[in-house]
Order: C-alpha cells, then structure tokens, then sequence
C-alpha cells in the first residue's frame, strides 16, 4: 500500500513539474520510476504513455473552449507521428533496457536544451501573436518526417513529444506558437494511444503501477498550472532544468553501468 | 460568435465569409470531441475505480508492488468470473486507450458532415492507425 502511495506522489510531483515547464510528465516520470522504483524501463514507459493519455482526456475537458488546436493540421501530422509511434513501441520490445535508458538520457538533454532555447527567445522581449486567424503551414514533408521521428520517440521512450513537435510546428512550418503549442497538446494523447497499446498487448503495464501514477500525472498537471502563476518563471525553469540535467546524468550513469 | 449573413456590407469578400464559417465548424468539432471525452474518460476511471476497491474487498494480498499485468483484451470476458478486480482495472486502461481512438473517429465524422472530405480521409486513416495497433497488440 505505501507503494501506491509513493507511485501517486511520484506522479503528482511528475504532472506539476512537467506542467510547469510545459512538458508532459513523461520526462520526469519515466526516469523516477526506473531510478527510484527499479522498475524496468519498458514498464516505466508504458506507465507514462498510460499518464499522457489520462492527462490528454481531462485536459480536453477543462480546457476553454476553441482556443488553439488546428485539428486538420494534428490529424494530418498524426499519420506519420501515429504510425512512427507504434513502430517505436514494437521496436522497444526488441531493444535492451540499456539501450532504452542511455536513449533515455539523450532526449533528456535536448529537452534541456530546447528549454534554454525557449528561453532565450522569450528573453528577446520580441513580442509575436500566439494565435493569428491567418497562416499556412509550409514544408510539409520536413515537418512530417521529423513528426514521424518524434513518434518514434514517443513509442519507444514513453514521452509526449511536444519538444520535437511545437518546435517543428512553429519553426519549420510556420505555425503561429500559440496554434503550435495547443496543437502538439491535442496530439500527444494520440500518439500515446498508438503505442500504449503495443505494450499492453505485450505485458507491460502493471494495473497497479498504472492507475495512481496516471491519477497523480493528471493531478498534479492540474496543480502545475495552478502553481505556475504564483511563481516566478525564469527561477522556475531554470532549477527544472538543472533538475533534468541531473536526472539526464543519472540515467546516463545506470546505462553504461 | 454570431453568424452573418453572405450578404453582409461588412464582410469584405467571401474569403472573409470563408474564414468565420471554418471557425464555426472548428468550434463546433471541439464541442462534439469534448463530449466524448466527457464520457470516457469518467467510465475509464469510475472501471479503474471499482477493480482497485473489488481487490482491496476481496483480496488485499495482491496489493503488492509491482503486481500482475493487464488482462489482454480476447481473454477478458473470459478471466473477469476468476479475477473481476484485475480485469475491471483492465478494462478501464483500455477505454481510456480509447478516447483518443473515439476522439479521432468524432472528428472523421464531423468532417464528413462538414463535407471537408480530404480532412475526413485523414481522420480515418489515423483511426485505421490506432485501430491496428488496438486489435494487432492489444487484444
């Protein structure tokens, strides 16, 4: 029992510091559950497929209404993101647990990395319209193949993919950042559709495990956009980001062990 | 927001027109794929819900971490007389595994309503996606 109550505590701290970063929890819940709970890493990832899916839903129904998701442009992306996703996953199932984790690792920085370039541009001061009512995505086919890779990357390593997309969307095909960042959201929920079910098909996902981490992902994603307001943001990212750094480091460290 | 008429003065030309009535059936789309999730999502949790409290009720010694697996979905009808509790917890991963399967469909729907064809040939193709990965691994 206390094991359940460390999993809903491990995903509510996962949901609130993935919602202040505007990450899913992926990026901090895969790693705590391997590291912290020994799980293998397959099953972490399973189990933080299971959270995006729980988090996608409730958002979809508390959200405000109309505001952002270009849905003909998601669904459009989300034939080749979908489809890489699910290859991801059976491509998971044939790959060592260190292969995954020092994978892991390596996503881990360029999230890092993505947050210092996001905010640097907003250090710019430049201000830009989130929303335009007039745009047209451009270079389809680099922002599908480089979509399909964020797929893959979410199959395989249990992550929402939206440090791949929003910057693909906004940067490659010319999406305004608001419509980008809504977009990504509505599309992450498929993606991890397309893959959770691979690994519950191949045994993968501990009902137990699964249900109060997916019930504090999308608790504590609720609370993150609460206490996001309240604090101060740059201070905010920039201890996340030291925090992904060294849980980057740690994983890197359990791989090549 | 309120329509206009085609022949509004203030419209400037049918682009315009154009452009609030995509709106409309964007609005319109959110609405329709949010009532679904508002259905799901409820029945997947209150399914998790029930099989937790079953073991807890009818086996507390289960409860160990990190537990067994999930009850594949052809053999479901089948292990619910023997374990009611693992397959209701089952059965609840899997419908919230379908919201997003549902959500897509809405959408092909809509979009066929709306006659935007291309936009619905592409909704079916991500639910054929999901669907294969559904009924190739999960089942």
């Amino acid at each position: 029992m206390v094991e359940l109550l460390a999993l809903f505590a491990t995903g509510v701290a996962a949901g609130t510091l993935g919602a202040l970063l505007g990450l899913g929890g992926g990026i901090f819940l895969v790693p705590a559950l391997t590291l912290l709970f020994d799980l293998p890493i397959q099953t972490a990832v399973g189990t933080s497929l299971v959270g995006v899916i729980a988090t996608s839903a409730g958002v979809a129904v508390v959200a405000a209404k109309g505001r952002g998701a270009d849905v003909s442009l998601a669904l459009r992306l989300e034939v080749v993101t979908a489809a890489g996703a699910m290859l991801g996953s059976v491509a998971a199932g044939y790959m060592g647990h260190r292969v995954l984790v020092i994978l892991f690792a390596l996503v881990v920085f360029m999230t890092a990395a993505y947050l210092v370039y996001k905010s640097r541009r907003t250090a710019t001061g430049v201000p830009e319209r989130l929303f335009r009512r007039e745009y047209h995505p451009r270079h389809w086919a680099a922002g599908m193949s480089v979509s399909s890779v964020a797929g893959m990357l979410s199959g395989m390593l249990g992550v929402g993919g939206g440090f791949i997309k929003v910057p693909v969307m906004y940067a490659i095909m010319e999406v305004p950042l608001g419509v980008a960042t809504a977009t990504s959201n509505f599309m992450v929920g498929i993606t991890a559709a397309a893959s959770v079910l691979v690994y519950y098909g191949r045994g993968d996902i501990h009902p137990l495990v699964v249900i109060p981490t997916a019930v504090g992902v999308f608790v504590g994603a609720m609370l993150g956009v609460f206490v996001l307001v309240k604090l101060r943001a740059s201070w905010v990212r920039t201890a996340l980001i030291i925090l992904l750094v060294f849980m980057g480091i740690q994983m890197l460290i359990r791989g090549l062990q | 927001m309120a329509a206009r008429q085609w022949n509004d003065p203030r419209l400037r030309d049918d682009d315009d027109l154009a452009r609030r009535v995509r709106r409309i059936d964007a609005l319109a789309l959110d609405v329709v794929m949010r009532r679904a999730a508002m259905i799901m999502a409820p029945l997947a949790l209150g399914l998790m819900i029930a099989g937790f409290l079953e073991l807890l009720i009818s086996d507390p010694s289960i409860l160990h971490f990190p537990g067994p697996t999930t009850v594949r979905l052809d053999r479901l009808a089948a292990v619910f007389a023997r374990r009611p509790g693992i397959s209701l917890m089952s059965a609840g991963i899997l419908v919230l595994a379908l919201v997003p399967l549902i959500r897509v469909f809405v959408a092909a729907w809509m979009y066929l309503r709306q006659r935007a064809r291309t936009d619905a040939l592409v909704a079916l193709a991500v639910f054929l996606i999901l669907l294969v990965s559904m009924l190739g691994w999960g089942g």
